[in-house]
């Protein structure tokens, strides 16, 4: 395999350009203690990459995401792209795709045909100790969403109240 | 003469293929190549003479116990050890800095006692102080390095006291390849005092050393980086040092007598090797041992001194590339850790990986290192015996290869 298939353009340009990337910005009034404001943070001790995850949710529904992270292009680049993918999703949707991306990734699945640009990123298969610099960013949004859950039934109620 | 390109016929994998590319293997801090002596004589253990050693009275059993302290025999002379008592076989250099943690540190140290240590350790010299200082109330100070990367000995000094017990310390950075100044830092600490624990896990493969002379406590260094197998480790002490110190792991083999009531702990070396040892590993290092000595630790050492120096000179000549550590090849060893533009590390090694030429990237199990360089990964290239001038150059033209993937572009800076 050519080393241009695993550092496509897309990748390229995600990892050079990254999208939703920095902090949320809660000063404004749209944001001001309207929704839980969730963060997530994971590492991969094997490189030390790292990612850093802001993220809102309204009635079960991922409104807004921003990431902030060190690490390969394969890792930012995913993590860029992950952000424009799971935007607008619901958790339910987000944590099937979850579960298919690193289904995907790891092989046991075929094709990742629904995730456009995302598709890029399948050429890891063949690339076994990068994989996980691929599904970093995946499997911090995973432990978020699991926390906020967590929370979200301690506190009683979803959405707004449970800020 | 030195004739690398005769020594390279010694190791078969050097003839290997990777990624449908000759192998430049430029990750030897991480582990050495074995030549065909030491890979014969592992096999030849197992197909010829397989017995438990130290007990059997039969054949085999006595001369596989012949050929493993044959081995022990053979570390001592390479080190200028004075007794093959002084010679303990662990499984590497980390079992072996944990045996001082656990037998000389949990026996000897106090609240409030203090362990000197340096910037540029390893994760195996820092870990075991860390748990011991925990469980015995101790304090672990670092000192700090200079902007070369070279240790600040003046500041070495002012955290030295009378409180300081033990100095543990690396030969060589695994990272910035610096070799530090141990004679004077055995001087320094025995002034106050404490003992010197030496990592030579980096540095006993390619400088010659005599314990006695650098008159370090102990010494720990492992098999693997010097050409011998994975598993075997040494550890050297104090014949004084060696007696009073409690046992490490207790089981068959390190005792005299054991009653229902208590036990009577063998005479060391034997009282710190419990359990059934790595018996042909330890055989095929006396083999590595073997190989090293007929090429001669001094001549080894010139080489990839010269070797180093062309790498620098080449990679100071790449635009974008930034090096950790001093530039000359003064004070340093056979280590060169480096960054390119702002290309992470892994994607860096997975492209010259592409190209058959084998780095490290990461961390090297020195996270507070990195930290006070202010990044958080490297790569790695480092040197031996084998490697040769033309490799270097590949390695070069192989760089250029990754700015190309990366469409000589940097990331945007965030």
């Amino acid at each position: 395999m050519e080393i241009e298939e695993l550092y496509k353009e897309i990748i390229l340009d995600h990892y050079q350009n990254p999208r939703n990337y920095g902090d949320l910005d809660l000063s404004s009034t749209f944001y001001r203690g309207a929704y839980p404001f969730c963060t997530a943070e994971g590492e991969n001790s094997l490189c030390g990459d790292s990612i850093y995850l802001q993220f809102l949710i309204e009635d079960d529904k991922l409104i807004d995401i921003r990431f902030r992270g060190e690490g390969c292009a394969l890792s930012l680049a995913s993590a860029s792209m992950m952000t424009e993918i799971v935007k607008g999703k619901t958790l339910e949707e987000i944590e099937r795709l979850i579960d298919k991306v690193k289904s995907v990734i790891e092989g046991k699945e075929e094709s990742l045909d629904e995730l456009e640009d995302f598709q890029a990123l399948e050429g890891v298969r063949n690339f076994p100790v990068r994989i996980k610099c691929v599904l970093l960013a995946w499997t911090v949004l995973e432990e978020g969403i699991k926390d906020y859950k967590k929370k979200n039934q301690a506190g009683g109620k979803n959405g707004k109240d449970s800020k | 003469m030195y004739d690398v390109y005769k020594i390279r016929e010694d190791f078969p994998i050097l003839k290997e293929k990777v990624n449908g590319k000759p192998l430049v293997y430029l990750d030897n801090s991480a582990t050495t190549q074995k030549p065909t002596t030491v890979i014969e004589a592992i096999c030849q253990y197992y197909r010829q003479y397989n017995a438990n050693i130290h007990r059997g009275v039969h054949y085999l059993g006595i001369k596989a116990t012949e050929a493993y302290e044959k081995t022990r025999k053979d570390v001592a002379e390479f080190i200028k050890a004075p007794s093959t008592n002084c010679i303990i076989f662990t499984k590497g250099t980390t079992e072996s800095i944990n045996l001082i943690a656990y037998s000389w540190g949990r026996k000897f140290l106090k609240k409030g006692d203090e362990i000197l240590l340096t910037l540029m350790e390893h994760h195996s010299n820092i870990v075991p102080w860390q748990i011991l200082s925990k469980e015995k109330d101790i304090k672990i100070k670092f000192a700090p390095l200079n902007n070369d990367g070279t240790l600040n000995l003046n500041a070495f000094k002012d955290l030295l006291s009378e409180k300081t017990k033990l100095v543990s310390i690396t030969y060589v950075s695994n990272v910035l390849g610096v070799i530090n100044p141990i004679k004077d830092i055995t001087e320094l600490a025995h002034k106050v005092g404490a003992l010197v624990l030496l990592d030579g896990a980096q540095g006993v493969p390619s400088i010659p050393i005599n314990v006695q002379e650098l008159d370090v406590d102990f010494l720990a260094f492992s098999a693997h980086k010097m050409l011998g197998p994975t598993g075997v480790g040494i550890l050297y002490g104090k014949e004084e040092l060696l007696d009073i110190m409690d046992p490490f792991l207790g089981g068959g083999e390190m005792i005299k007598k054991v009653t229902e009531e208590y036990s009577i702990w063998a005479d060391i070396p034997y009282k710190f090797e419990g359990g059934t040892q790595n018996i042909a590993g330890v055989i095929g290092f006396g083999k590595a041992i073997e190989y090293l000595n007929s090429l001669g630790l001094e001549s080894i050492y010139k080489h990839e001194k010269s070797l180093v120096s062309y790498a620098l000179k080449r990679l100071l000549s790449v635009e974008g590339i930034t090096i950790y550590g001093p530039t000359t090849d003064n004070h340093r060893l056979n280590i060169i850790s480096f960054n390119y533009k702002n290309i992470h590390p892994h994607d860096v090694a997975t492209i010259l990986d592409q190209e058959g030429i084998a780095v490290r990237a990461g961390h090297h199990c020195a996270q507070p290192l990195h930290l006070s360089l202010g990044i958080s990964a490297s790569c790695r290239a480092s040197f031996y015996l084998y490697n040769t001038q033309e490799e270097v150059d590949k390695f070069i033209e192989a760089l250029k290869r990754v700015d190309r993937t990366f469409k000589n572009g940097n990331r945007r800076t965030l």
